[in-house]
């Protein structure tokens, strides 16, 4: 729901609330004939005539009781309708994601074979029939794993990894298109374990879809296959909201509901669009992803110092900004983790290539350079 | 994640907890050694007698936490707030702080032997091997004896520290800069000297042997007891080398620590000693004609028939220096 701004749900809800419980109210005030309406100034002394008369205040009761729950009920109908129509313009806005993708991919030459394994359907239909298939009835699975593999792709592009290497998995079944797909995932297989979402990780605790690829201080392989075996299992884990709301009601939010549960859980590559970030991170516009250099000639070092602190901070130039090292020697995977972590909360971080592993560092706008030897 | 479901975790071999949210959680007695809880919020929450070794918190709310009892050896608290956190009976031996991180209030995390990571820095004989200091400022600091084996260092600034006989031993030292720093007797076996600045830096007695050629080595001091892989050449690397009866006209060894070393016979005119520790040092038959020695401390040292024509003497300390030979008024 944070992802869901609370004044677009509950305004609207406690209006029509309101409105259906003064609507119902109001036959009080129409049919009663002998109410005397006829309020005397309080200041006057006079007696306050009473609305109704002692005969009809056990109805008067039961009545108003069933308003207030009719209102109640249409307060919570028009919250449960927000939701369906918010959850409704997510998988739109994923849609046009992919298809744009897509185009992009194809306009790359040779990375076709990556717009195909994002095919939904086999062989080479064309981009308008894709479309056609996405406007389809997509169930809670297909959306859920589209989201998924759509956060994998994103991940394997920031890593500069052809997109065949994610393999795209629905309902347990590969949909590559080609054998060179299928080779790629084949030669990545005994890297990692698929992530069978619905088996027993996620009914014991749906949150382990979250924490599953960074286990043992890993990501996980970023090609790993996530697998949706049954449809039927997704919809008995939509029942338990609270949990973790893997799909709104039409099932295609893959987001977990706070923002704090994503930074500090989420390995997908795509932040939530919650609140309380301190940096607003638009989907579309994380889609280049953190920058990683690969080559030494790419950047230059120096020394710097910021205001806050007494130390010098070691730091990479790129591009007449100053990178300070937040972290050195680690693996591909987590540095583009801790990357995604970094970005989420209002860093903006690059990579870097080193001897040993990979370097994250963060930008520092008020960094003056200070290369003296003591 | 409340303690259970954390702890059945940890029990399924997942050490990674960064940016969780664990305010208030009750973790007492708990085992978490190793675990990585950068970011995390564990304000008030209760890891009393928790076994938090190796554990990193950089950047991790623990404020008001009750750490009572709890073993935090070795862990990893820069940035860390533990402000208002419960710190009785802690074990910090070896856990790394800097100057951002929060403790409470006349809480002196060094007296408990935890290391304090910031220029000038006392570190020695500290224990630091295979730790994660890349990129950090030790400049000036001591770290004399120190084990640094294994240790990332990767774009640290050692900057003019002192490294005498510490253990740098297949320690990652790229793009680190240790310019003047002096690592006299220090091994450095196995290190990674990639693009390591090593300029002026006091390389004597240190063992090199498994190279040093990406090294910028530009007027470091190497003298017989340096250790260098056969095929090196520190004078074609522009290093110093410092030995009896060497030609080391014009060198600049201003404020360096030459304390004991033998350069008789050696042709240090023109040199720049300015405030260089020569204590006891053999410069006999020496010439330091013209050489700069302004606040040079040459207490004990032997200048037995040296040449100090036009050498510039002020403020130098002469205290039981033998200047036999050398024609000034106060020889003998």
């Amino acid at each position: 729901m944070s992802s869901f701004p609370l004044r677009t749900v509950i305004l609207p809800a406690v209006l029509i609330s309101s409105a259906v419980f003064s609507t119902l109210t109001l036959p009080f005030v129409l049919l009663k004939e002998p109410i005397a309406i006829d309020i005397p100034p309080l200041l006057s002394g006079g007696r306050i005539e009473p609305i109704f008369d002692a005969e009809n205040k056990d109805v008067a009761i039961r009545y108003v009781g069933v308003a207030i729950l009719l209102s109640v009920g249409a307060g919570i109908g028009t919250v449960e309708f927000l939701r369906a129509r918010h959850s409704a313009q997510e998988l739109t806005q994923t849609k046009n994601q992919l298809s744009s993708l897509k185009l992009s991919l194809q306009e790359k030459p040779g990375s076709v074979e990556g717009s195909r394994s994002l095919n939904l359907e086999d062989g080479g239909t064309s981009e308008h029939d894709e479309e056609d298939a996405f406007e389809g009835d997509l169930d809670g699975s297909e959306a859920e794993s589209l989201t998924l593999t759509f956060d994998q792709y994103v991940a394997a592009e920031s890593l500069g990894q052809s997109v065949n290497t994610v393999p795209l998995v629905l309902s347990g079944q590969l949909l590559e298109s080609d054998a060179d797909s299928r080779l790629a995932e084949q030669a990545i297989a005994p890297l990692c374990e698929p992530i069978d979402l619905l088996s027993s990780p996620l009914k014991e605790d749906q949150q382990d879809i979250w924490q599953e690829p960074v286990q043992n201080g890993h990501a996980a392989d970023l090609s790993a296959s996530l697998r949706l075996d049954d449809s039927a299992q997704l919809e008995e884990t939509q029942t338990d909201a609270d949990s973790i709301r893997l799909t709104s009601s039409n099932g295609i939010s893959a987001y977990p509901p706070q923002h704090n549960t994503v930074t500090s859980r989420a390995p997908g590559y795509l932040p939530s669009p919650g609140g309380e970030a301190p940096k607003p991170v638009d989907q579309d516009s994380r889609l280049p992803g953190v920058p990683i250099l690969d080559s030494r000639e790419q950047y230059q070092t120096c020394r710097v110092r910021v205001p806050h602190l007494k130390s010098r901070l070691f730091a990479v130039l790129v591009q007449g900004k100053h990178y300070s090292l937040f972290r050195s020697g680690v693996a591909q995977e987590r540095a583009l983790e801790i990357a995604v972590k970094l970005e989420h909360r209002g860093d903006e971080p690059i990579i870097t290539q080193t001897g040993k592993g990979y370097a994250v560092w963060v930008w520092q706008p008020k960094a003056i350079v200070d290369d003296v030897i003591a | 994640m409340n303690a259970g479901e954390l702890l059945r975790r940890y029990a399924a071999g997942q050490r990674e907890f960064s940016g969780a949210t664990l305010s208030s959680i009750s973790l007492n007695n708990a085992d978490l050694q190793g675990s990585d809880f950068w970011n995390a919020n564990l304000s008030e929450a209760n890891l009393s007698y928790a076994s938090l070794r190796e554990v990193s918190l950089r950047e991790a709310v623990l404020d008001e936490a009750n750490l009572k009892g709890a073993d935090l050896s070795q862990a990893d608290l820069r940035e860390a707030k533990l402000s208002c956190a419960i710190l009785y009976g802690v074990t910090f031996n070896g856990a790394l702080y800097n100057e951002i991180t929060q403790f409470p209030l006349e809480f002196d995390p060094v007296a408990t032997g935890a290391y304090f990571l910031a220029p000038q820095s006392n570190l020695a004989e500290a224990n630091l091997c295979g730790r994660d200091l890349s990129g950090v400022d030790l400049s000036q600091a001591n770290l004399m004896e120190a084990d640094l084996s294994q240790v990332n260092l990767f774009g640290g600034d050692l900057n003019g520290a002192k490294l005498v006989g510490a253990n740098l031993t297949a320690a990652d030292l790229s793009e680190a800069t240790l310019a003047r720093a002096n690592l006299s007797g220090a091994n450095l076996q196995q290190a990674d000297l990639t693009r390591t600045d090593l300029r002026q830096a006091v390389l004597l007695g240190t063992d090199l042997r498994t190279g040093c050629w990406e090294a910028n080595l530009q007027g470091a001091l190497c003298d017989d007891t340096t250790r260098f892989s056969e095929e090196f050449d520190p004078t074609a690397a522009g290093m110093c080398v410092l030995k009896a009866g060497a030609d080391l006209q014009g060198v600049n060894l201003s404020g360096f620590n030459l304390a004991g070393i033998d350069l008789s016979g050696a042709n240090l005119s023109g040199a720049n000693l300015f405030e260089a520790d020569l204590w006891g040092a053999n410069l006999e038959d020496t010439d330091l004609t013209g050489a700069t020695l302004v606040k040079a401390n040459l207490w004990g040292a032997n200048l037995t028939r040296a040449k100090l024509t036009d050498a510039d003497l002020t403020d130098a300390v002469l205290s039981e220096a033998d200047l036999t030979g050398t024609g000034m008024r106060d020889e003998g």
